[in-house]
């Protein structure tokens, strides 16, 4: 009996066409990882498994996305201050997440931490030239030599105001202010910012307080008193803000004496040691009221003076910060767990395949690991392209999606099983398979993908790389099952060896199909005679031993398309 | 149509699925010995008395919650042979407090010390590590001893919940979607059989961790959303299955839907197993081997949950999705008038014969 022509069934299958596109898509984007690789063709790794530090930070309360924003470009600005290489800082979801490789990283906790608005009467301004500043080497972490640094740099530019004041034209800003936000307040200070160098008078001591008290700084102002928009008179930007007063709350009244002992002169708003502002007093302002910053700057630079007014620069302040620092030995040992337990999960899977469907196993298999290469290929492209970086839960994602890909095939070798219950041949049997395996296979992956896209784009943390990997092996399984197990499978059943039991495993089966076969052909007799020779009488003749031998219900409709055909 | 039913054979009795064939035989063949949809009855009460179970642990047992949902700081070590009350002697004397917990995990030389503590700021945690660092010199991979082959974490209390918050947003967007898919690629009865099926998967994986103990940390949380994925994906092909059995049974006689979805579920039985086997088989050995090497931790966290997520997955892909799509195709009036139109057939060939 020669083979029947699936109906429907994809007519004329183009294996060779399929398995040279998949291995064409493959080959290029093996050109761009390499292009685009710096170390090899390698993935990115995340701090869990190279070691660093991931720190995550939450927002209190309500915030909107161009705070977010803000806050990230400025805890950026510090990172950079900081010279520490390699980190990043993102937005994941409504967290801001600063990753720091390599082990030295305790500097990165307090970058989350609102910085400190401090408020210092001007004795003698000189500008900066632009550029000319005094390179300062990183202090590596070391607590101590940080520690040394910073009684240097007070030594340089604290005490007296007098002997300041002739430092201060010989003085070179730093490029990196090793001072930031650890000047003594109660000392005059050099400190440089808005194209200028300045000495600055102590930071004034509130009223009522005793000498080692309570000085003005940026927690006296009233937050919510903090307003930036264009002044229509002086056709100029305008910030304006007002100090707390009220009992035990001195800031407005020590602000209106401050503004009229300075009346005519600067006064310096410094955020960390740095000058951010120093507009010049034109009035002195009454206790309780509000005052108001005018000047050249732009929309955003007042939009931004009012954020540092108000939250010391960060626009959100944040919860304690999450912190993961992970020694890089650890993160070795997570890697090569990982690694080993997908290494592990291969075999097993192989080994299951093998048993159960012998060679077909061995060709599944074969698409399990073609699978995975393109899927770690993309990894190291999207590393570099993107800045995705494989972390431990994205290990995760990718050893649970073999047992996802392998599925796949499952689906497909059980569907030939069904075609052989209905009494097809191998052969015949494996294209019928493949047009109900290859809808299940997209209908089932579909939903896997939305869990998957619905995982990364709500949750945060390390789960987004797990949903990452996930949604990749989901994508990748669906592009190998069709341009590679499919092509694969066809072309083997083309061949006579794959027909035998012990190579495609499917002996159990083999009664079954008999039985369904013979059935089909006698069903198919049993009509042609009843109506050729229906008055010969012949019919119950062919009726024979084929009752007895099908077990399966299934066999007990007229299944087949050939049948249902008439 | 010509097929009888079960041809009658020279004595007479009607062919039913060999009982001599071996149960694997006939779980392997598909053949549809198993009366999964008959007994539904059975595997409602079944199902019922594991939710109440798990309820119950949940509502009174409750879950053993991880530093991350409690707020903490965590300082890890590599262990050697280190005594763990000396450690938290040292912590104690540099935090001025007593550690909440102190434990060895791993195996050989990936053995590290755990010191869970309050939540630190950084100059304590400086001060504990520079402790534990003069106590014990631990070495790092380069085999140096250094200060940085301690790692910590901290947690702010907020953190678990805010990534529980999260997850359930997520879990109730992936239901609405999923249900819609369902509805749009099948039909409504299966998007609610499946939805149900899931909420099922939520609440025993859930009740496996209450009753167990297993420490929930966030990424078990996730963990338990991504199985609904997986436990979806076996359902979905169960229920391709079932419609494919039933497409065009409103102008046939021969069999009713139940029949037809209970044959649906026996051939996708085997591919269930395999599946849930394949599945399961590199989880172990994440599991095992996150155990064996690292101790605790992510991965071990993933892998776990996903195990038991994917073993309730299949169990309610087709001893509950199925039978509730029968019991709630078979509200259908049209679907009941077809059931009606078989039975009487059968029992009218019954009568003749």
């Amino acid at each position: 009996m020669s083979p029947v022509r699936p109906r429907g069934a994809d007519a004329r299958p183009r294996p060779w066409a399929l398995l040279s596109t998949f291995f064409l898509v493959l080959f290029i984007l093996f050109l761009g990882a390499f292009a685009v690789a710096e170390r090899g063709l390698t993935p990115k790794l995340g701090i869990d498994l190279q070691g660093g530090t991931r720190v995550t930070l939450i927002p209190k309360g309500q915030h909107d996305d161009a705070d977010l924003r803000l806050a990230q470009d400025i805890i950026r600005d510090r990172v950079d201050g900081l010279g520490v290489a390699g980190t990043t800082v993102v937005i994941e979801g409504s967290n801001i997440v600063l990753t720091v490789p390599g082990e030295d990283s305790s500097q990165a906790r307090d970058l989350g931490t609102t910085s400190q608005l401090t408020i210092r009467p001007v004795l003698q301004v000189q500008p900066v030239a632009e550029g000319d500043l005094e390179p300062v080497p990183a202090a590596k972490g070391d607590r101590a030599a940080v520690a040394r640094e910073v009684d240097e740099a007070r030594k340089v530019r604290q005490g007296d105001p007098q002997q300041l004041t002739q430092t201060l034209a010989a003085f070179r800003c730093p490029e990196r202010d090793v001072l930031a936000g650890f000047d003594d307040p109660s000392q005059a200070l050099i400190a440089c910012g808005d194209g200028a160098k300045y000495v600055l008078g102590p930071v004034p001591l509130l009223i009522d307080e005793p000498e080692d008290g309570k000085r003005l700084d940026g927690q006296q102002i009233v937050k919510d008193s903090v307003s930036s928009g264009f002044n229509q008179q002086a056709a100029k930007n305008e910030v304006s803000f007002r100090f707390n007063a009220g009992p035990g709350q001195q800031g407005s009244a020590t602000w209106s004496r401050l503004t009229q002992e300075n009346l005519q002169r600067q006064i310096a708003i410094l955020l960390d040691g740095q000058v951010i502002s120093a507009p010049v007093v034109q009035g002195v302002t009454p206790v309780g009221s509000a005052t108001s910053i005018t000047g050249d700057f732009t929309t955003d630079e007042a939009a931004s003076l009012a954020a540092n007014l108000r939250y010391g620069a960060l626009p959100i302040s944040f919860e304690d910060p999450n912190v993961d620092n992970v020694p890089a030995s650890l993160g070795l040992a997570s890697l090569e767990a990982g690694l080993l337990a997908g290494a592990i999960g291969f075999l097993l899977v192989l080994a299951y395949s093998v048993v159960f469907y012998r060679l077909l196993g061995v060709l599944a298999f074969i698409s399990l690991l073609l699978s995975f290469v393109l899927t770690y290929v993309l990894l190291v492209f999207l590393g570099y392209t993107v800045d995705y970086s494989l972390d431990l839960a994205g290990i995760a994602g990718l050893v649970i999606g073999i047992g996802m890909t392998a599925d796949s095939y499952v689906v497909f070798f059980e569907r030939i099983k069904d075609e052989l219950r209905e009494g097809h041949r191998f052969r015949s049997a494996v294209p019928r398979a493949w047009k109900s395996a290859s809808r299940t296979i997209v209908t089932g992956n579909m939903v896997s993908l939305i869990g998957a896209v619905v995982l990364y784009l709500l949750a945060s943390g390390e789960v987004r790389g797990f949903a990452f990997t996930l949604g990749l092996t989901t994508v990748m399984d669906v592009l190998v099952a069709f341009t590679v197990t499919w092509p694969l499978v066809y072309l083997a059943s083309t061949r006579p060896l794959f027909a035998k039991t012990w190579a495609n495993g499917m002996g159990r089966m083999e009664n079954i199909q008999a039985a369904a076969a013979e059935q089909r052909r006698h069903d198919r007799k049993v009509d042609q005679v009843t109506e050729q020779d229906r008055d010969r009488g012949v019919t119950a003749a062919i009726r024979g031993p084929v009752g007895d031998t099908i077990t399966g219900p299934r066999t007990e409709r007229p299944a087949t398309d050939e049948e249902e055909g008439r | 149509m010509s097929t009888p039913t079960p041809t009658a054979t020279e004595g007479g009795t009607a062919v039913r699925p060999d009982r001599a064939d071996s149960l694997f035989t006939r779980l392997y063949t598909g053949t549809g010995a198993f009366g999964i949809v008959p007994n539904r009855r059975k595997f409602y009460i079944l199902t019922i008395l594991i939710v109440t179970v798990c309820l119950a642990s949940i509502i009174f047992r409750g879950f053993s919650f991880g530093i991350d949902f409690t707020g903490g700081t965590k300082l890890t070590m590599p262990a050697g042979d280190i005594d763990k009350d000396r450690v938290a002697v040292v912590v104690e004397e540099s935090v001025g407090e007593e550690p909440q917990m102190v434990q060895i995990v791993g195996a050989g030389n990936s053995r590290i010390v755990e010191v869970e503590t309050r939540f630190l700021d950084t100059d304590e945690i400086l001060a504990a590590k520079n402790a534990l660092y003069d106590e014990f010199h631990p070495v790092t991979a380069d085999g140096v001893a250094s200060i940085e082959a301690i790692g910590d974490s901290a947690r702010s209390e907020s953190w678990g919940g805010q990534v529980t918050k999260n997850a359930l947003i997520a879990l109730g967007v992936f239901l609405v979607i999923v249900f819609g898919y369902i509805a749009f690629r099948f039909e409504w009865q299966m998007a609610t059989a499946a939805v149900v099926a899931l909420l099922y998967d939520v609440v025993t994986t859930a009740g496996v961790y209450s009753i167990v103990g297993f420490e929930v940390t966030p990424a078990t949380v996730i963990g338990l959303l991504a199985i609904l994925g997986f436990s979806l994906y076996d359902t979905v092909v169960v229920f391709d299955k079932v419609e494919e059995n039933t497409r065009g049974i409103r102008h046939t006689a021969s069999r009713t839907y139940a029949e037809e979805a209970n044959l649906g579920v026996n051939q996708t039985l085997m591919r269930s197993i395999h599946t849930t086997v394949i599945g399961v088989l590199p989880l172990l050995s994440l599991v095992v081997i996150a155990v064996i090497i690292l101790g605790v931790g992510t991965l071990q966290d993933l892998a776990l949950v996903q195990m038991v997520g994917i073993i309730t997955g299949t169990f309610s892909s087709v001893f509950l999705a199925t039978p509730l799509l029968v019991t709630l195709k078979n509200r259908d009036p049209e679907i009941r008038r077809q059931t009606a139109k078989v039975l009487a057939r059968r029992e009218k060939s019954e009568a003749n014969a």
